[in-house]
């Protein structure tokens, strides 16, 4: 395919001024409304098993509240989270560079890749064959689907992370793009290099269970199993991590025109994030079996604080651009007058805030509490390890991509948003309710609640466990929570698919579009003119 | 701008950014020694593992519960509700004496172990199945027991009263009734 | 790493967002010592 067969496959977008290719465009479109479809199950199987661990209302039984756990993990954190980011990396290598997205049909593949290894999971999970969470630690045995539709859902997306860089690389072959990249599309292509690394963990853990599972090797040592799945399992959290700093910067930046002070700090922040991150993981294997001392100590914190001083960076970093433009706009009295004066009832901005205040306030300090070696004694294995992560995942990661939602559904998608006034409460209440459900299960699991636990009062027990009254307050906590942030998403949904497909169509101007720069000829290279 | 190229982003930093940079990297070493620290103040986790499997790990288990296990005054080995179907009660040998071994296995840890306060004991711990979890509730303390890990702890009671063991890790398959969520164990503290 | 040199002291351009950060970094050794006192209060592990 030629240059000039692809100019022509161009729109104009009327906000911004950016070049969508069209076949790129198309792309975005199946990964983000694929994202959304696993999020709603995903947020239906959430309110079920929240609901459960209220005592007072213990909604499932027994096999149900287990399999939904297992479904709800893989769902959430593996195929809406994922999805998702399949569509972004595409806009950030397309649309942000202007660029052609080479290898359209090699992006479908990819995507068949990954959708059928989600449904062949979901089906697997949902007939009861996969009872064994998310995690699936062995001695638990899955049947072979699970540990194959996983890997296949993997393999697209590694796939999908390739073809990001090569479409780097021809954006500047091609002159499509010249000079430094910008600053959200660095961000995320710190989070695809940090993807390799995951996959190929996942594949280390994944492959050798799949074949323990069909029985061509016949053990599998539960420490190594262990180690290589959160090798895979944390480092995932630090893609999402990446992902959602980038998306900061761009919902401060569409929202009040914020521009980072000097990006220099901001680049080495997410360089920081790739040092850290393959070493970390371990505050996963914090009290587990034969690991030394040292390793532990050093693992888990020697580079991984490397990754949380990025944060710290980023976590002043942004503020500090949304105040330098909104105090450029006039708002300059007292110390906060540009914050209270901010754009609030935009989704976008509002969703940015509780975002970073829930995953850096809660979510982060939690987390870095939690993988200090000698506390993790206090907390393995009980409520306060899911309350953590949904406060990051949840509260951070899911409600900034909810934000940039609303921008994605009429600048990429071109529809105008059904339900916008709702949009402008839905950041508000879903980040209540999460705030409320993370909150009770903290709390709950500092008194001792176990996680992936249908019945905290024991009834079938032949000892009773007599745990703090105030935990059963708690566990309500969680319940009424979830119910709040359910009905949060709930709208979410419904403004996005409505919008998607209901919504006016934006019309956008169909301009031929071709590489702007000088494409570097190869000889000009070797003379060193170029 | 984060949409667009940079025309020219390596600028000096501003003065409160280096100030929070310098906090931020502060702040990291902080926590970071805090670590080796609580080496030195004895909070650590275990490392001492030795390798096993289910069956041997079973049978020395067995042969430590037959060995240990309290008889009442006509002879009659104890269990924790009295009844003979019950978990086995054991008086636990404090380090000097000899090694504890505490057995999970779906859907109990066995046996329960009767200590004094103040001593020293090490504890085996392993698994004979699945993965399981050990906290000790009220004070909350988690380890994990793996099949085919010996992994042993050493503890000193300092306070009496009746402890519970409950497994924190998912523990069952498929159609299992009455599984993980009623595995329970017990640790008493005498003076 | 140069400072602008015009005489006067170099002037904060974000403030409100030091104060912030600070904030944040005041929460975070708060809770994070709140923990080790507590795991002080457990059986000693050794």
């Amino acid at each position: 395919m030629s240059i000039a067969d692809v100019t022509n496959q161009f729109r104009t977008c009327p906000t911004t001024g950016l070049h969508v290719h069209l076949p790129a465009q198309r792309l975005i479109w199946i990964n983000a409304v694929s994202a959304v479809v696993f999020l709603l199950v995903g947020g239906v199987m959430a309110i079920l098993i929240a609901l459960t661990r209220w005592p007072a209302v213990h909604l499932l039984p027994q096999d149900l509240f287990y399999r939904f756990i297992t479904a709800h993990g893989i769902n959430m954190l593996v195929f809406w989270i994922v999805f998702f980011e399949m569509a972004g990396i595409i806009f950030a290598a397309q649309t942000i560079l202007g660029s052609r997205y080479p290898g359209i049909k090699f992006g479908w593949f990819n995507y068949i890749l990954m959708i059928s290894g989600a449904i062949m999971v979901e089906v697997v999970v949902f007939m009861g064959k996969a009872d064994v969470m998310f995690t699936a630690y062995p001695p638990l045995k899955a049947n072979p689907v699970f540990y194959l539709g996983i890997i296949l859902f993997a393999v697209g997306a590694l796939f999908n992370c390739f073809q990001f860089i090569y479409a780097l690389i021809i954006a500047k072959r091609e002159g499509w793009h010249k000079g430094s990249l910008p600053l959200f599309t660095y961000g995320i292509l710190t989070a695809v290099i940090i993807a390799i690394f995951t996959l190929v963990s996942g594949a280390a853990a994944f492959i050798p269970a799949f074949l323990w599972s069909i029985g061509v090797i016949p053990h599998i040592d539960p420490e190594y199993y262990r180690i290589a799945f959160w090798g895979f399992g944390h480092s995932a959290q630090q893609i999402n991590l990446a992902a959602m700093v980038a998306i900061w910067y761009m919902l401060a930046n569409l929202t009040t025109g914020a521009q980072p002070v000097n990006q220099r700090m901001c680049r080495w922040a997410f360089v920081l994030y790739l040092l850290g991150i393959n070493l970390g993981s371990i505050h996963h294997n914090l009290v587990d079996p034969g690991l030394s001392a040292t390793y532990r100590i050093f693992n888990t914190s020697y580079l991984f604080y490397a990754a949380t001083i990025g944060s710290m960076i980023h976590a002043f970093s942004i503020p500090a651009a949304v105040e330098t433009a909104q105090r450029a706009k006039g708002f300059t009295r007292g110390l906060f007058q540009w914050l209270t004066n901010a754009p609030w009832g935009q989704p976008g901005f509002s969703g940015l805030v509780l975002s970073m205040v829930i995953f850096g306030f809660f979510g982060g300090v939690t987390g870095i509490i939690l993988s200090v070696e000698q506390l993790n004694m206090l907390s393995h294995n009980n409520l306060r390890v899911p309350g953590h992560f949904h406060m990051t995942v949840v509260g951070g990661t899911s409600l900034a991509f909810m934000a940039l939602t609303y921008y994605v559904i009429p600048l990429v998608l071109q529809r105008k948003l059904i339900g916008a006034k709702w949009a402008k409460y839905q950041p508000y209440i879903f980040a209540i309710g999460v705030m409320m459900f993370s909150t009770g299960m903290h709390f709950a699991g500092v008194m001792g609640a176990p996680r992936r636990h249908w019945d905290v009062t024991f009834q079938n027990a032949v000892i009773q466990v007599p745990f703090d009254p105030a935990m059963y307050t708690f566990l309500g906590l969680v319940g009424v929570g979830a119910v709040v942030a359910f009905t949060g998403l709930l709208i979410f949904i419904g403004i996005a698919v409505l919008s998607v497909f209901f919504g006016e169509k934006i019309p956008s101007k169909m301009e031929p579009h071709s590489p702007p720069h000088e494409v570097l000829p190869a000889a000009a290279i070797a003379k060193g003119t170029v | 701008m984060p949409l667009s190229t940079p025309k020219n982003w390596w600028q000096p930093f501003n003065k409160e950014e280096r100030i929070w940079l310098y906090i931020s990297i502060l702040w990291g070493i902080i926590m970071f020694v805090m670590m080796p620290l609580g080496h030195f103040w004895n909070q650590n986790v275990s490392s001492e593992t030795y390798k096993t499997n289910p069956e041997e790990f079973g049978q020395i288990a067995q042969k430590f519960i037959d060995r240990y296990q309290r008889k009442d005054a006509k002879g009659v080995p104890v269990t924790h509700n009295g009844k003979p179907q019950g978990i086995p009660l054991v008086d636990a040998p404090s380090k000097e004496t000899g090694d504890v071994f505490l057995v999970a296995q779906a859907w109990q840890f066995r046996p329960v172990l009767v200590m004094k306060k103040n001593k020293t004991y090490r504890i085996h711990m392993s698994s004979l199945d699945y993965q399981h979890g050990f906290s000790l509730q009220p004070q909350n303390l988690n380890l994990q027991i793996l099949p085919y890990y010996d992994f042993v702890i050493t503890m000193s009671p300092n306070e009496t009263g009746k402890f519970f063991l409950i497994c924190n890790e998912y523990c069952m398959f498929a159609g299992e009734k009455f599984g993980h969520d009623s595995m329970v164990g017990q640790v008493i503290v005498e003076d | 790493m140069s400072n602008q040199t015009n005489g006067q002291k170099e002037k904060m351009h974000a403030p409100g967002s030091f104060v912030l950060a600070l904030i944040f970094l005041a929460w975070f050794a708060i809770v994070y010592f709140t923990q080790w006192i507590a795991l002080s209060k457990n059986w000693v592990v050794y």
